[in-house]
This record gives C-alpha cells, sequence and structure tokens, in this order.
C-alpha cells in the first residue's frame, strides 16, 4: 500500500518547488511550467501523476491553528491491549477531533492527537474517546503541549 | 479572523482541483473574483493564518519510511541551551514542550525526525544526545499510521 514511487528529476525538482515556494496566483501550474522551464501541460501531466500514485494527498493551506480558533490540543498515550489495536484505534480515527493516530513500538501503544476550539471541548472529546473505547483510565496519559518551539516538515526530495 | 476569511478557508483547505484556474470554481461559490480571493490567500500567509500554502505529501511514497517521535526528559534548567541546540538541526521537523505526569510520564520535550531509514535517525539521536548531554531519551519509531490530517475548521469550529 505504500510501495515507494520512482522519481525522475523533473518530478523532484517539481515536488521541492510545489513544497517550498508554491506560486499562489490565479494559475499557479503556469507560474510553475515559467520557473521550471517546462510547459504547462508537463506540469499538469507530473501533479495529477503524484496525486494518482499518492505522493501528493492534496495542495492548500496549513492553517496556523491557534489562529483559526483551534486553540486547545494535547497527546494522549493508550496501552491498547493486544489484539485490541485495530478495533480501538478505529474508534479512536472516527473522533473529528482527533487529527493524528500513531500505533507506536511502546507499553503505550497509540498515540493521538487532539485539537478542538476550546478546553471545555477537549476535556469533553477525550472523555468520549476513553469511554468509547473502553480503556481504563489509568492507562491513559493526556499529555498536552505547553510549548511549540519548531512545527511543519519540509523534505529534500533526493 | 473575519466571517469571509472563515468561508474562504472552508471553500480551499482540502486542497485545489487539477484544472488550469484551480481557483475559479471557489471564488464562484465565495462570489468574489479569482484574484481577490488570491490575493485575500497571500494577506492570510502574511498575517500568518495560512502557515503555508503547499502539498501535503505522503512520506513514505518517497522513501521516507523512518518516522520518530523522541521524547527526552531534560532538566528546567538546561531547556534552553538544549532546545537552541536542537532547532539547528534541519533533521528535526517539530519540537514541542508537554506536560509531565509526575510518576508515570517525566518526558518533557518532544522532537519528530524523518528519515530514509531508520539507522540514519538511531545515528543522528545519538550524536544529539552526545550534542545535547541528554541521556534519558526514548526513541519511538511508527509502526501503522491509522490517521493524518491536517488542522480543519469547520462551520461548527467557531
Amino acid at each position: 500500500m505504500d510501495e515507494t514511487v520512482t522519481l525522475d528529476e523533473a518530478d523532484k525538482a517539481l515536488l521541492q518547488t510545489l513544497q517550498d515556494d508554491f506560486p499562489l496566483t490565479t494559475r499557479p501550474w503556469d507560474a510553475l511550467a515559467g520557473r521550471l522551464d517546462t510547459t504547462v501541460e508537463d506540469v499538469m501531466k507530473r501533479v495529477g501523476r503524484f496525486m494518482e500514485e499518492g505522493v501528493i494527498r492534496r495542495i492548500g493551506p496549513v492553517l496556523e491553528t491557534d489562529r483559526v480558533g483551534l486553540t486547545a490540543r494535547t497527546l494522549v498515550l493508550m496501552k491498547v491491549p493486544p489484539g485490541r489495536m485495530e478495533e480501538v484505534a478505529g474508534i479512536v480515527s472516527g473522533f473529528d477531533e482527533v487529527t493524528h493516530n500513531y500505533e507506536r513500538d511502546h507499553e503505550y501503544n497509540l498515540w493521538f492527537t487532539l485539537i478542538t476550539p476550546s478546553q471545555e471541548r477537549l476535556k469533553g472529546a477525550l472523555a468520549s474517546i476513553i469511554d468509547a473505547t473502553g480503556v481504563p483510565q489509568d492507562d491513559v496519559l493526556d499529555l498536552p503541549v505547553t510549548r511549540r518551539y519548531k512545527i511543519g516538515v519540509r523534505y529534500v526530495f533526493r | 479572523m473575519m466571517t469571509d476569511d472563515r468561508e474562504i478557508l472552508l471553500a480551499v483547505q482540502d486542497g485545489i482541483p487539477l484544472v488550469r484556474e484551480p481557483f475559479a470554481e471557489a471564488s464562484e461559490a465565495l462570489g468574489i473574483s479569482q484574484e481577490a480571493l488570491v490575493e485575500r490567500l497571500k494577506e492570510l500567509m502574511e498575517d500568518g493564518t495560512i502557515r503555508r500554502f503547499a502539498p501535503n505529501i505522503n512520506q513514505r511514497k518517497i522513501g521516507i519510511t523512518a518516522n520518530a517521535v523522541i521524547v527526552w526528559r531534560v532538566p528546567e534548567e538546561d531547556l534552553p541551551r538544549v532546545v537552541e541546540a536542537m532547532l539547528g538541526h534541519h533533521e528535526i521537523s517539530h519540537c514541542y514542550r508537554r506536560a509531565t505526569v509526575p510518576g508515570r510520564w517525566e518526558y518533557n520535550l518532544y522532537t519528530v525526525v524523518h528519515d530514509y531509514d531508520r539507522d540514519s535517525v538511531d545515528r543522528f539521536v545519538r550524536r544529539l544526545s552526545e550534542e545535547t548531554g541528554v541521556e534519558d531519551y526514548h526513541v519511538l519509531y511508527s509502526r501503522r499510521r491509522f490517521k493524518g490530517t491536517s488542522s480543519r475548521i469547520s462551520r461548527s469550529s467557531r
């Protein structure tokens, strides 16, 4: 399902520019073609392939959550009993407030993040999740962010 | 953020379509010109509401298969120095401080590292530990990704 896709040099150059400096104009693919010294057809064909192959999930805005009213966030660590991982992870992912949900190699084996507009809603959402999964409160750690120093993934396409 | 801005973000947050003028449909729905929409998006980037406008990349598809959270236990007085050292490394995409749960979870600093393989991550983390002098840490690789979405606003999340 997550087979690595082969990228040629032109693909890598295009991905790098898309990621680092997307041209916000009414005709962005034309602008990219101009910058990368190719045609708009070539740019659109490659972007279409990235989307089909799943290299790109979507192209859009990355929101600064604090500024759009999503101010309450936390990381939750949960000890999920062996054999219940898929079921519990499915329940957790089903909540809209959950943005990331990963199985990790640890005694606390499910790590998920929640984001909501208020602390009250955060507490409510977490209580509902714990209730829905049936995992005991003692097997859950609620670890809110107290300070963010850096956020933002940037890849070097090679 | 103005009400109109919420409408703008709602219209583009799930991604722009791969057509020659990808803002045409959204601008029509909003009842403004494409130029006005693009201009407002640029302003929202300048004021920090939009962190960046970029593709959401599936890192596994491009061969970046090692995704690790490293949790560190750093004495309070060492935090400024340690954080500064960590932020000097481009391999670190995220760096946060989180609440602890005394007696159960004492790690207070979190970093996220993405790389092409686990050996590279392990080597990098050992180097970080030596450089910062923080010896109490744990590397947590993701085993499975159940959910991973960007933060989205909704009509109800005010």
